[in-house]
C-alpha cells in the first residue's frame, strides 16, 4: 500500500538527537521523509498513550555472510524448533539463533528495528554478504570488512606506510561496498592460520614485521585520514579469557593520543565477552567496573554491550581461534573457515545456564557495564547476535536496564557464588525511555555518521516504531513485563514512510537500501596503489583481481556515502 | 477395551503426516470429530475420513484407548508422534518416524516399517514384526542427543544407523542389522540377536550392544577385555559366550561390545590377549 | 582464463582446463531452440507461452511437485527456485543429493574445519587426496591450489607431501608422494585406525583395510608433523559403504588433528554450481537441500525429503528439472517413476531427460551467453560473463523461472 502522507499524532516522543524527552507530539511524513505538515488526505495513525521513537539501529548483528550461511548449515536442528509459515504477504522461514534471511529482515521490522549492520565481512567473500543482505527484506543495511589481519595492511604498516595503507583500505571499501574498518583480533586470526594462539598486543606476529597494537594504531590514523564516518570497530584480541579487561583498557588506550574532541576515534565491540576480571575460571570476575571507569574519563572511545541471555544459541565471530577454544571448552560440534590473506571464522553452539558460575557472570558483566556507563551517547544495546542471544531478546535488555526488579529477579535465579562476586546487585540505575532511546537509535546512528536515522528531526528518514507504553500511566520500571511485551513488538514499525508492521503483522515486502562508504583519495595515490598492488593480488589470491570488486549494480538499493579524505 | 479402526480406503500417492493421529490425543472426543480433523496430504488439507473408514469408540482413559490402522501406509509420516498413552496398532506397511518422540503407551506394527522409527523416543513401547528401515530410535539430523527411553523390539531386520547418538532405552532387532549400530551412542543397549554388517559401536562413548550372531571385525579403535559367559539388559539374562570389547578409544568412550564368541570364529585370535 | 569470440561464437579457449573448455568449445552441440510440448507421444514444437501455460497448469494442480537439479545454473536462478517451490508448496533438491550430501550430513553432526583454496596454496606441507582423483575431476586443482602450486610460504613441490587414498592407483596416485591402496568400502575403518594412531592408541589388530598398522601409523605421524594438513575428498569417500557416515569419521578425523597441529578438509565439489545451489537455499529457507514446503514451511530430512527417495517411493506428482540430467544419473526406478509423471525441463542441451519430458523449454548456459553469480567448492563467489548472445528466442533460467512463476500466480488468483 502507497501511503503518500502519514501523520502519527498524539504519541509520546523520544528523540534524544533533538532533545525531545517524552513530548506529545505529532509527526509528519511526506516522501519517506519528516516533514512540517502534511494535507488533509494523509493518513493518520492515533499514537495517543503510546511511545514513538525512531527505528531501531542495531550496530552489530551477524545475520549475512559466509559464516552466518555455515552456522545454518551446521544447526538443522536449531531451525526445526522454531519455523514461520507462509503468509500471504510473508515468505516462509526459520528462526531461532540462525534466522533465515527473511525472517531476520521480519523479525527485526517487528521489533521497530529499521536499520542493522553485519559487522564481520570477509572482504573476499563480500559478495556472498551482499547477496544475504539482499535477501533480507525491509531493513536498511551495511556491513564491516574485515580489515585487522590482511597481509597488504599489515605489510603496508609494518613498513611505516600509512598513506597506502589508506589508499588501499580506500580501495577495500569500495571493492567490498563496505561501511567501516572492522578488526577482529589483531594479528591473532592470522596466527591462527597456522593453528596458534597469539597473546598481548604486543606479541610479534609471525611472518610480519608487526604487532597488534601497531595495527590497530595504523587503522586508526588510516580512518582519519579517510574521513570515515564511523570510528574503527574493534573486537580486541583475547576475548574469551580471564582478566582480559586489561586488553580492552589497553587496546582503548593505545590510540588516546590519536583522540580528536568530535567524536571517538575506536569503538570497542560486545565489551561483555571482553570484561573478564580474574585470572582462572575458577575466579572469573567482572572487569566491568575498570572499562566503565575508562570510558567514563575517554571521550575517544564508544563501546556496545554483547550483553548475555541465558539458553541456547549459536556463537560466531571472525576469531577463528577463540571459537576453536570454545569448541575445546564446551565440547559442542565446531566449524571453522580461514580467508586467504584476510582473516578466519569460527562456529560453536553454546547454551548460557543460569546456574553455570562462568555464564552468570557474564551475564553481569554485560549490564553492570551499561549501567555504569554515564554517557549513553557512547554505549550501544547489542547481543552480538547471536553470540549472546538472538536479537530477538532485545526486549529483555531492555527490561533488565530499566527495572532493578527484573534485574533482581533474574538475579535471584543465577548461581549464587557468581551474585556474590558482582557489583549488579547493589546498582540502583534504572535506565528511563530516553535513554533506551539514545542507546538504541541515536547514539548507533550517530557514531555511524548517519545523518538522517535514530532520529525524528525534519529531513530525517521516516524510520518509526510506535511501542505500547504509556508511561504517564504505567512506571515501566515496576511492569517489566509490560516493557518487554511493548518491544517485543512494536503497535506500528514505519519505514521510508510506509508502515511495514502492525501488530506483529508485517505489511507487504520492500527492500532496504545497502549503504556503503567512498572515501575520495587522490587520484595519483590511487593509480600507484593499484600499480604496486596489482603483482602482488595475482600472488596472494586465487581470483584474478578483475574479479574481485564488486560493482554497485551487483547491489539491489545501493546508497554510497562519499567522504572526502585528507590524502 | 473398546477401539477405534481406521481402514485406508484409497490409494495414496503424496505424502501424508499423520502426526495428530494418536491414542491420547482422541481422548475426550468423538470419532466424527476424528472423522473430519484434517491433515496434510502432500500440500493439500484433507479430512481423515477422505482417506479412511473409521469405526469403533474412543475410551475413557488414556491407557485404554486403541487406535487400529489398517492399510499400506509406506506414504505416511509421524503415525505416534509424541504419543504418551494408549495402544497404536499398524496393520500393514507402516510409514516413516512411527512414534517419533514417544513418551509412554505401545506402537505395533504388523508388518514392515520405515526408517526414523521411534526416533527420539522417550517411553513406551514399539514392535515391529516385518522388516524395519534405517535410524530406528535415532536422534534428528544435527541433534547429539537421541532416544531418552522406552523400548523397541525389531522381529525382522533393520536398517542402518540403529540406535544413532542413543542416550538411554533398548533396542532389541530379533533378526539382522546394517552398518553402525549405536553409532554416537553414549548410553542404553542395543541387542541383535542375528548379524551385524559391520562398524557397531562407531564413536560411541557409552552403552552397551550385544550381537548373538556374526559381526566380521569390531573396530579398529576398540579393544578386547574378556570373554564373559553371559550379559544382562536390565534384568534379563543374555547367554554368550561373549568377547568383550570396550570402545570407541576415539571417544575417550566406555562403551561395550558383546560379540558372540562361537558365531565368530574369525575373532578367535583375540584370545591371545588373554594369555598375559 | 582466456575465450576468443568471433560473429558471436566461441572460438578459442586459453588456459582453462579440459573440462571448461570442451564445455565453452561445445556450448552449440546439440542444442535445444525451441520449446516443445507431448502431444500424442511426441514431443512436438510449441510457442514459449504455450509452454509458460502448460507448465504452470501442471504446477498450480499439483499435490506434491518436485524442482529438481540447480547446479549448472546461477544463484538468481536457484532464487527463483526456491520461490517457486514455496508458491507451489512443493519440493526443491539439487544434485548435491546423489553426490556430496553425505558430506553435509556429517558436517550437521560434526561440525568442519575449513579454508579457502589460497590457504591451502600458501601454507600446506600435506596434502591428502582420498577418493579423489583431480587430475581428471579437477584438471587444475593441484597446479592452481595444492600440491604442484606455489605459495607464499610453500615456494616448490619439495616443499610438500602428498599422499593419496584410493582404492586402485589413478594417475592422482601416480604423483603421490604416498600412494595408500584401501580395499574397496573399507575407508570408515582406515579412518577410525589413522584417528586412533593419530592419539597413540594401539591398534589390536596387524592390517586395516588391507593397510598394515605400521603403514598406518607412519601416515599418522606425518598427518601430525605437519605445520599445515589439507584433505581433500572425492565420491571415492562419499560414495563408499556407510556414505555420510564416512565423512563424520574424516571430519572427525581432521577435528582431532587441530589439537596437534592445523588441519583443513575440503570436500571436491563439482556440478559447476552445486555450492551455489546449496547456499541459496541455506540462507533462504535454513537448510541446503532437499526441502519439503508442502505444509507452508521448510522442513529438511534427507532420506525422506530428498528427490531420489522422493520419487523411489512415489510420492511426486509432477516435476520441474532445471539444468541437470537426472534420468541419466538417478538410479534405474528413481529415473523410471520420474519419466512416468508430467516431467518438464529446462535446459541448453538435448538429453535424456529433456526426450522423456512433457514440457521442454530450452535456456541459455550461465557463463557462456548469461551472467550470473557461482560459489566455488570453497564457497567463493564468482560473477560470471555473458560472452556470446544465445541462439534467437532462446531465454534464461532466470527468465523462464520468472514467467512460470507470475503464470502460476495468475491462474490461482482466477481460480
Amino acid at each position: 500500500m502507497m501511503e503518500k502522507e502519514l501523520a502519527v499524532i498524539n504519541g509520546l516522543v523520544f528523540d534524544p538527537l533533538n532533545r525531545i524527552d517524552g513530548e506529545k507530539l505529532d509527526l509528519f511524513i511526506r516522501g519517506g521523509k519528516i516533514v512540517e505538515s502534511v494535507g488533509k488526505k494523509a493518513r493518520i495513525i492515533n499514537a495517543s498513550g503510546k511511545t514513538v521513537m525512531p527505528g531501531g539501529v542495531d550496530i552489530h548483528s551477524h545475520i549475512a555472510g559466509s559464516k552466518v550461511n555455515s552456522g545454518r548449515l551446521l544447526r538443522p536442528e536449531d531451525h526445526r524448533k522454531d519455523v514461520e509459515p507462509k503468509t500471504r504477504h510473508t515468505y516462509s522461514g526459520v528462526g531461532y539463533s540462525i534466522p533465515s534471511t527473511r525472517t531476520t529482515g521480519y523479525r527485526y521490522t517487528k521489533m521497530g528495528y529499521t536499520t542493522v549492520f553485519e559487522p564481520a565481512t570477509p572482504p573476499l567473500k563480500a559478495r556472498h554478504t551482499h547477496e544475504e543482505l539482499d535477501a533480507t527484506p525491509i531493513i536498511d543495511k551495511g556491513c564491516f570488512p574485515l580489515l585487522g589481519n590482511n597481509w597488504f595492511i599489515m605489510e603496508f604498516l609494518s613498513s611505516g606506510r600509512v598513506k597506502e595503507c589508506a589508499a588501499y583500505v580506500a580501495w577495500m571499501l569500495k571493492a567490498t561496498k563496505g561501511y567501516a574498518i572492522k578488526i577482529v583480533d589483531p594479528g591473532g586470526v592470522e596466527i591462527w592460520g597456522w593453528g596458534k594462539f597469539l597473546k598481548g598486543l604486543d606479541d610479534p606476529i609471525t611472518n610480519f614485521n608487526i604487532t597488534p597494537r601497531e595495527i590497530v594504531r595504523g587503522l586508526c590514523k588510516v580512518n582519519k585520514i579517510l574521513n570515515l564516518p564511523h570510528a574503527i570497530h574493534v573486537h580486541t584480541n583475547n576475548l574469551g579469557s580471564p582478566g582480559n579487561y586489561r586488553t580492552t583498557i589497553e587496546t582503548m588506550d593505545a590510540v588516546r593520543d590519536l583522540a580528536d574532541e568530535k567524536k571517538p576515534v575506536i569503538h570497542i565491540t560486545h565489551v561483555q565477552f571482553t570484561g573478564f576480571s580474574g585470572s582462572s575460571w575458577l575466579n572469573l570476575g567482572s572487569g566491568a567496573p575498570e572499562i566503565a571507569d575508562y570510558v567514563n574519563k575517554h571521550s575517544h572511545v564508544s563501546v556496545d554491550l554483547g550483553q548475555v541471555i541465558f539458553g541456547d544459541t549459536t556463537t560466531m565471530t571472525a576469531d577463528g581461534p577463540f571459537q576453536y577454544f570454545l569448541h575445546k571448552m564446551s565440547g559442542n560440534k565446531w566449524t571453522n573457515g580461514d580467508v586467504e590473506v584476510e582473516t578466519g571464522s569460527g562456529i560453536v553452539p553454546f547454551r548460557y545456564r543460569r546456574s553455570n558460575y562462568v555464564n552468570a557472570v557474564q551475564w553481569g558483566i554485560g549490564l553492570e557495564l551499561a549501567l555504569l556507563v554515564k554517557d549513553p551517547w557512547r554505549i550501544f544495546m547489542t547481543t552480538d547476535h547471536p553470540n549472546g542471544g538472538p536479537f530477538t531478546s532485545y526486549p529483555k535488555v531492555i527490561a533488565w536496564l530499566m527495572s532493578k526488579k527484573a534485574r533482581e529477579r533474574t538475579l535471584s535465579k543465577i548461581n549464587k557464588t557468581a551474585k556474590k562476586r558482582l557489583d549488579l546487585p547493589s546498582i540502583e540505575r534504572e535506565y528511563t525511555l530516553g535513554e533506551i532511546s539514545t542507546i538504541t537509535r541515536a547514539a548507533p546512528a550517530e557514531s555511524l555518521g548517519l545523518k538522517n536515522k535514530g532520529h525524528l528531526g525534519l529531513g530525517a528518514d521516516a524510520d518509526i516504531a510506535i511501542y505500547d507504553i504509556d508511561p504517564s500511566r504505567t512506571d515501566p520500571e515496576q511492569s517489566p513485563g509490560v516493557l518487554r511485551r511493548a518491544f517485543k513488538e512494536a503497535s506500528y514499525t514505519i519505514k521510508t514512510g510506509k508502515i511495514v508492521s502492525k501488530e506483529g503483522q508485517i505489511a507487504g515486502t520492500s527492500y532496504g537500501e545497502t549503504f556503503y562508504v567512498e572515501s575520495i583519495v587522490s587520484p595519483s595515490l590511487e593509480a600507484d596503489l593499484l600499480k604496486e598492488i596489482t603483482p602482488k593480488f595475482k600472488d596472494y589470491y586465487t581470483i584474478e583481481m578483475d574479479n574481485y570488486p564488486i560493482a554497485e549494480s551487483f547491489l539491489k538499493n545501493p546508497s554510497r556515502i562519499p567522504c572526502k579524505a585528507e590524502v | 477395551m473398546s477401539k477405534v479402526i481406521l481402514t485406508l480406503k484409497r490409494h495414496i500417492s503424496a505424502p501424508v503426516h499423520l502426526d495428530t493421529l494418536t491414542p491420547d490425543r482422541v481422548l475426550g472426543r468423538k470419532v466424527t470429530e476424528l472423522a473430519n480433523e484434517e491433515v496434510w496430504e502432500g500440500n493439500r488439507r484433507i479430512k481423515i475420513k477422505t482417506l479412511f473408514n473409521i469405526e469403533g469408540n474412543i475410551a475413557d482413559k488414556p491407557d485404554d484407548i486403541k487406535l487400529e490402522i489398517i492399510g499400506d501406509l509406506s506414504r505416511t509420516r509421524s503415525i505416534g508422534y509424541k504419543m504418551t498413552a494408549g495402544t497404536l496398532n499398524i496393520r500393514g506397511t507402516g510409514g516413516l518416524y512411527i512414534g517419533e518422540s514417544m513418551s509412554g503407551g505401545n506402537i505395533i506394527v504388523e508388518g514392515d516399517a520405515g526408517s526414523w522409527l521411534g526416533s527420539n523416543m522417550r517411553g513406551g513401547t514399539i514392535e515391529v514384526s516385518g522388516r524395519t528401515g534405517d535410524f530406528v530410535g535415532a536422534a534428528s539430523r544435527g541433534t547429539t542427543k537421541g532416544m531418552m527411553g522406552g523400548t523397541i523390539t525389531l522381529k525382522g531386520d533393520a536398517g542402518n544407523q540403529v540406535g544413532a547418538w542413543m542416550n538411554s532405552g533398548t533396542i532389541r532387532i530379533l533378526g539382522n542389522s546394517e552398518m553402525t549400530p549405536g553409532i554416537h551412542m553414549t548410553g542404553g543397549t542395543i541387542h541383535i540377536s542375528g548379524d551385524c554388517s559391520g562398524r557397531a559401536g562407531a564413536q560411541m562413548k557409552g552403552g552397551k550392544i550385544i550381537i548373538s550372531g556374526n559381526m566380521q571385525a569390531p573396530l579398529p579403535s576398540f579393544s578386547f577385555e574378556e570373554i564373559r559367559e553371559q550379559t544382562r539388559i536390565e534384568k534379563e539374562s543374555v547367554r554368550g559366550p561373549f568377547y568383550v570389547f570396550s570402545g570407541d578409544n576415539n571417544e575417550d568412550g566406555n562403551g561395550k561390545l558383546f560379540i558372540n564368541v562361537e558365531r565368530n570364529s574369525q575373532l578367535r585370535w583375540y584370545e591371545k590377549f588373554l594369555e598375559v | 582464463m582466456e575465450v576468443k569470440t568471433k560473429d558471436n561464437a566461441i572460438v578459442n579457449v586459453k588456459n582453462a582446463c579440459v573440462m571448461s573448455t570442451s564445455k565453452l568449445l561445445g556450448y552449440m552441440n546439440e542444442r535445444l531452440t525451441q520449446p516443445k510440448i507431448r502431444r500424442g507421444g511426441k514431443l512436438l514444437n510449441s510457442t514459449y507461452n504455450q509452454a509458460v501455460d502448460s507448465a504452470a497448469r501442471i504446477l498450480a494442480k499439483s499435490r506434491s511437485p518436485l524442482f529438481y537439479g540447480w547446479s549448472l545454473t546461477s544463484c538468481e536462478a536457484v532464487e527463483v527456485g526456491v520461490e517457486l517451490a514455496e508458491e507451489t508448496g512443493g519440493f526443491i533438491d539439487n544434485t548435491t543429493t546423489t553426490c556430496h550430501g553425505p558430506s553435509i550430513l556429517g558436517v550437521h553432526e560434526i561440525g568442519e574445519s575449513s579454508c579457502t583454496l589460497g590457504e591451502v596454496r600458501h601454507r600446506a606441507d600435506l596434502i591428502v587426496y582420498w577418493g579423489a582423483n583431480p587430475v581428471h575431476s579437477h584438471p587444475l586443482h593441484m597446479s592452481r591450489y595444492s600440491a604442484l602450486s606455489k605459495g607464499r610460504f610453500r615456494k616448490s613441490r619439495s616443499e610438500r607431501t602428498l599422499i593419496v587414498v584410493d582404492v586402485r592407483k589413478t594417475d592422482t596416485a601416480k604423483l603421490a608422494d604416498v600412494f595408500v591402496q584401501i580395499e574397496p568400502n573399507r575407508d570408515y575403518e582406515l579412518l577410525s585406525a589413522i584417528r586412533a594412531a593419530v592419539r597413540g592408541d594401539e591398534i589390536e589388530q596387524d592390517e586395516i583395510a588391507g593397510v598394515p598398522v605400521e603403514r598406518i601409523e607412519e601416515i599418522a605421524e606425518k598427518m601430525i608433523n605437519c605445520e599445515f594438513g589439507a584433505l581433500f575428498f572425492g565420491l571415492g569417500l562419499t560414495m563408499s559403504s556407510g556414505k555420510s557416515v564416512n565423512i563424520d569419521a574424516a571430519l572427525s578425523l581432521v577435528r582431532e588433528l587441530n589439537s596437534k597441529t592445523k588441519f583443513v578438509i575440503m570436500p571436491m565439489r563439482g556440478h559447476f554450481n552445486v555450492n551455489g545451489a546449496n547456499n541459496v537455499t541455506t540462507w533462504l529457507t535454513g537448510y541446503p537441500y532437499a526441502i519439503d514446503f508442502t505444509q507452508g514451511y521448510p522442513r529438511y530430512n534427507p532420506g525422506e525429503t530428498s528427490a531420489v527417495d522422493l520419487l523411489t517411493r512415489e510420492e511426486c506428482d509432477s516435476a520441474l528439472v532445471v539444468a541437470s540430467d537426472p534420468i541419466s544419473n538417478f538410479p534405474l526406478q528413481a529415473a523410471q517413476n520420474l519419466a512416468s509423471i508430467p516431467l518438464m525441463t529446462i535446459e541448453p542441451h538435448e538429453t535424456p531427460t529433456t526426450l522423456c519430458s512433457d514440457i521442454v523449454f530450452p535456456s541459455t548456459h550461465v557463463g557462456i551467453e548469461d551472467t550470473g553469480t557461482v560459489y566455488r567448492m570453497d564457497g567463493v563467489v564468482l560473477e560470471t560473463r555473458k560472452l556470446v548472445d544465445p541462439p534467437k528466442g532462446v531465454k534464461s533460467d532466470v527468465e523462464i523461472l520468472r514467467a512460470l512463476l507470475k503464470r502460476l500466480r495468475t491462474i490461482r488468483r482466477l481460480g
